[in-house]
């Protein structure tokens, strides 16, 4: 019996390449929203309560409720994902492929490239917008794949030009 | 009324003014698709620049460009997924889809079609109706507003998707909601005495972030897979697509044009409830966010009407119907012109000429949006290393450029990490900003609501229209989660037998 | 190099660093650069305007460019803390409404009096209440119906922590009037709630309310002011009924309190010059502000501004 997972909206099917089940991505999922949720309850009870204010539902009440909300809804999927997972399937739809957590550039380039737009965020405030920009782009191009230095270069120009063009010139907005 | 409107049809029509309606509408059309920047903040940017001109050309201008940018966030919407508009969010979720089955042009075509319908129909319904719309806007208060959010709310039944993970979404969404200081009672909720956050989690950090980001953060990833050239071809009068969506197109503006003239709700909210309600009239709703033609017609056309829509109260009683008309608003202010009740009255022409130039770019928007279009889908041909930097830049300078806050160019990074994990679980990230957009309005109206009504709640079933939209939303919230139940322990029970 | 050219180069050096820190002290080369305006507001609002109103003005007063900023968040909250922790060089102006005050009082904004200094008050607005004059067609009308039914009868104003909210708040407290304030987030709201019949009234300005008079559907049935305004004699005044209540909202210019007081008057002067324009007064016709005198020096301001920060303390601690 196969575990019905609809696929989301907006996502084509294709081979999860992780080697991690979805239904252990769902436990894991679950277990950090309930414990968000018991993190941020903490600052609610702290608020004050529909008996301290002039209107008639403090401020309190609706957070409160939601917190509540999302801790049931997240224990339900916690339960349901370990009533899964200790179902035993013949077959799955995802198959665990050879690319596993590798420490290697290509599975790991998305979170580099999050890094460098952090780097970038944190050093366009030291050294101002156009020098960073040009550094990022390079990095940015180079992390993708660019290897030609032409690419590289334009992508760089391209960046400066249409950043500055557009947004300084046409629309007026000052930059960071 | 009909002479009224020729004559401002005539004033349009000199040459100063069309060049100022079509500069207007070029503006509209780059500010729109850059995601962060939206209509208020060209709207807000242009306010001084309108100081000097003639009020009526002024506002040909401000109008103009809020047409505009409600249209063209669908283009980086349906084609990198990332909503140059909050209006456009919507649309990137069965527009992608059809993007990456590449069919862009076809995407790009109906959301064009959609959007001049809708601004059509927005436009008219500004001229023909305006007073009586607007005596219907008033009789709208806070039960009204709550019992909207709510039939709003239900729609995360009908996304797709599971429903537990689409729950979920919408309580965060609407936990988010309430980071800031409490509109009531001044009392700031996890703020952390951070000043940044105490207007709360911005729309455009957390759209751009889960949307755009994420999706970068997801094609580098996918490394260069080396697509044969696509080329993009926009058809707009497509005869049997047409059939298809004519349908929604008329709900969708017509649902566009009423949300649009209540005050306060604007065009995102108007996208939002018209996808929902074409998902629920659909007979085939498993197709929505896989590349539904109606999928892109619904919020497009709803959206563009809307934002008539918005005009309505503004001109009628001086109600700005959403952010942006409350900036226009205030340039009103500036040319010391009040709109107000006797407004239509005593500025007649203005009125009229700022009527005929919105119903004209709407057919600016069909003539010129192919060759501004054909810019961008050259771009799609671009390798992603050079593509992806140059619009992870345009994220964070249009997102910084919204209040002139890092802070906020930080949220959005943040939340394109949550939108990238997000997505490994097939979470419908769309309920989380349905959650951030409904969730202050669904909260503050209920308050209100307890207070004009000293705390008896049955006021929302004593008024009819509050009580109409309630009861609707529970009876589509049931039949949501009740057919699908249904459906299965059918399979369940014809397989157990077998 | 000899003694002689280390002597000139040395004397040369002094006579510069001497000429450049008397001329930093010289204040009649104020403004030295461009001035930058931060607003309290969202753009398009009241403050917004007045701001760029007095931008085009002031350009020419101190022959010098501006640029405008607005920073609406926390209630304006964060224009004030910035221009506090600005240079205090009187190149940073914070252009806020009573919303500065009113918020102070309600804890929302943690920057004072003491971090900013009250350079001049240009814009005085008149409070008024304001009802739909089909359900109320007085002001003994509205009285008698809210004594007659305490707590039922409802008011709103824009913000929890704002001058329409003190106005209630006031005006309840003077009057014994029962009754119950809901806070919108838009004026616009405020407005058609009140012509929709689903709120007894609102708090607002008489600036905002002139057209909406025009038409009738809504009316001021009570000014707060000492006297009755001379284009509106019909209207009677919170004075006259025995409540000192006269405060509305107000708007005015700000700046960082270590600011050297000559930078100060510089700038209260040339702001004063604005003022008497005559474009500012046109201006101020347009907009209908002119109905009670808008200026007030530097300390005048401040001591009103303390007047009412002490008076909306207490207000809100009774809550």
């Amino acid at each position: 019996m196969l575990p019905a997972y609809r696929s989301a909206p907006g996502h084509p099917i294709h081979a999860n390449r992780s080697v991690y089940p979805m239904h252990t991505r769902l436990t894991l999922f679950s277990i950090v929203v309930i414990v968000a949720a018991l993190a941020a309850l903490v600052p609610t009870l702290q608020l004050p309560g529909s008996a301290d204010v002039s209107t008639f539902i403090g401020p309190q009440l609706w957070p409160l409720i939601l917190l509540i909300a999302l801790l049931a809804f997240s224990s339900w999927l916690l339960l349901d994902s370990r009533k899964r997972t200790h179902q035993t399937c013949a077959t799955t739809d995802e198959a665990p492929s050879a690319a596993s957590h590798s420490l290697s550039l290509a599975a790991n380039r998305h979170w580099l490239m999050m890094a460098m737009t952090i780097a970038y965020t944190v050093l366009m405030q030291m050294i101002g917008f156009l020098l960073a920009t040009v550094i990022f782009a390079v990095a940015i191009s180079w992390l993708l794949g660019a290897r030609h230095w032409g690419l590289i270069i334009a992508t760089a120009v391209i960046a400066v030009v249409l950043i500055q063009g557009v947004f300084v010139f046409l629309l007026g907005i000052p930059l960071p | 009324m009909l002479d009224s409107f020729l004559a401002g049809l005539s004033v349009v029509l000199q040459p100063m003014n069309l060049l100022i309606l079509t500069s207007a509408v070029f503006i509209g059309f780059i500010g729109g698709a850059l995601p962060g920047i939206s209509g208020v903040i060209l709207v807000v940017i242009l306010l001084p620049v309108t100081y000097g001109m003639e009020p009526t050309q002024a506002f040909m201008l401000l109008t103009a460009i809020y047409g505009s940018t409600v249209f063209s966030g669908l283009i980086t919407a349906i084609l990198y997924r990332a909503p140059g508009t909050p209006e456009a969010v919507m649309t990137s979720f069965d527009g992608y889809p059809m993007t990456q089955q590449g069919e862009a042009g076809k995407a790009l075509g109906i959301g064009i079609l959609s959007s001049a319908v809708g601004g059509l129909v927005g436009t008219i319904a500004l001229i023909v109706c305006t007073p009586l719309l607007a005596s219907v806007a008033l009789k709208f208060s806070s039960p009204e507003y709550f019992a909207l959010a709510i039939l709003g709310l239900t729609v995360v039944a009908s996304l797709g998707g599971r429903l537990i993970l689409g729950l979920i979404g919408a309580a965060m969404g609407l936990f988010i909601a309430t980071i800031g200081i409490d509109p009531l009672t001044g009392v700031s909720r996890y703020t952390f005495g951070n000043l940044n956050l105490s207007e709360g989690v911005g729309l455009i950090p957390v759209i751009v972030g889960l949307f755009a980001v994420s999706e970068v953060m997801k094609r580098s990833l996918d490394g260069e897979v080396h697509q044969p050239p696509t080329r993009v071809k926009v058809k707009i009068f497509d005869m049997p697509i047409l059939r298809k969506i004519g349908v929604t197109l008329s709900r969708s503006s017509l649902l566009g044009v009423i949300i649009g003239i209540l005050p306060g709700i604007g065009a995102s909210t108007a996208a939002m409830v018209s996808y929902s309600e074409t998902v629920r009239w659909s007979k085939h709703p498993e197709q929505f966010g896989k590349g539904a033609a109606e999928g892109i017609a619904a919020p497009e056309s709803a959206n563009n009407a809307a934002a008539m829509g918005a005009l309505v109260p503004l001109f009628a009683l001086g109600i700005p119907g959403s952010g942006t008309t409350a900036i226009i608003l205030g340039a009103f202010i500036m040319h010391g012109l009040q709109p107000g009740p006797l407004f239509m009255m005593t500025s007649a022409d203005l009125i009229y000429a700022v009527f005929a130039g919105l119903f004209i770019v709407n057919f600016m928007i069909l003539a010129f949006s192919k060759p501004f279009i054909a810019l961008f889908t050259r771009l799609l041909n671009v390798p992603y290393s050079v593509l992806g930097p140059i619009i992870i830049m345009c994220c964070i300078v249009g997102t910084y450029s919204v209040s002139n806050s890092m802070f906020d160019v930080w949220l959005m990074l943040g939340f394109g990490v949550l939108g990238y994990l997000l997505e490994k679980i097939d979470f419908p990230t769309v309920s989380i900003i349905l959650g951030l957009v409904l969730g202050p309005i669904a909260e503050s109206e209920l308050r209100r609501t307890l207070s004009m009504s000293q705390g008896d709640l049955s006021i929302l079933l004593s008024r009819p229209i509050s009580a109409t939209l309630l009861i609707i939303s529970v009876v589509l919230l049931v039949a949501a989660i009740a057919v699908p139940l249904r459906k299965r322990a059918r399979i369940r029970a014809t397989a157990s037998r077998s | 190099m000899s003694i002689k050219s280390c002597l000139i180069a040395g004397a040369t050096g002094l006579t510069l660093i001497w000429g450049s820190s008397a001329m930093a002290e010289d204040t009649s080369d104020f403004p030295a650069g461009p001035l930058q305006f931060l607003v309290a507001a969202g753009a398009g609002g009241g403050t917004d305007n007045f701001a760029r109103t007095v931008k085009p003005m002031l350009e020419k007063t101190l022959d010098t460019r501006i640029t405008v900023i607005n920073l609406p968040s926390a209630s304006g909250a964060l224009a004030h803390q910035r221009t506090a922790n600005s240079k205090a060089d009187g190149h940073t102006l914070d252009f806020a409404s009573s919303t500065l005050v009113t918020s102070l009082a309600a804890g929302q904004n943690p920057t004072g009096l003491d971090q900013l200094t009250p350079v001049a008050r240009m814009q005085s607005d008149v409070m008024t209440l304001i009802v739909d004059p089909d359900k109320y067609p007085d002001f003994a009308a509205f009285k008698a119906h809210a004594e007659a039914n305490p707590g039922k009868v409802i008011i709103g104003g824009t913000h929890a922590a704002s001058p329409d909210r003190m106005a209630f708040l006031s005006f309840a407290d003077a009057s014994g009037l029962d009754m119950t304030f809901i806070p919108y987030d838009e004026e616009g709201s405020v407005a058609a709630n009140v012509m929709g019949g689903n709120i007894d009234g609102m708090f607002g300005e008489i600036s905002s309310v002139l057209s909406y008079m025009e038409s009738g559907e809504m009316m001021p049935i009570l000014v707060f002011a000492e006297e009755r305004l001379s284009n509106f004699p019909d209207i009677p005044t919170t004075v006259e009924n025995g409540w000192d209540l006269t405060d509305g909202n107000e708007r005015g210019i700000f700046v960082n309190a270590e600011t050297p007081d000559t930078i100060v008057d510089a700038l209260e002067n040339a702001l004063k010059t604005v003022y008497d324009s005559e474009e500012y007064q046109q201006y101020e016709e347009r907009v209908n502000l002119h109905y009670r005198e808008g200026w007030l020096g530097s300390t005048d301001y401040r001591q009103k501004l303390e007047e009412n920060y002490e008076l909306y303390k207490r207000l809100l601690e009774n809550t």
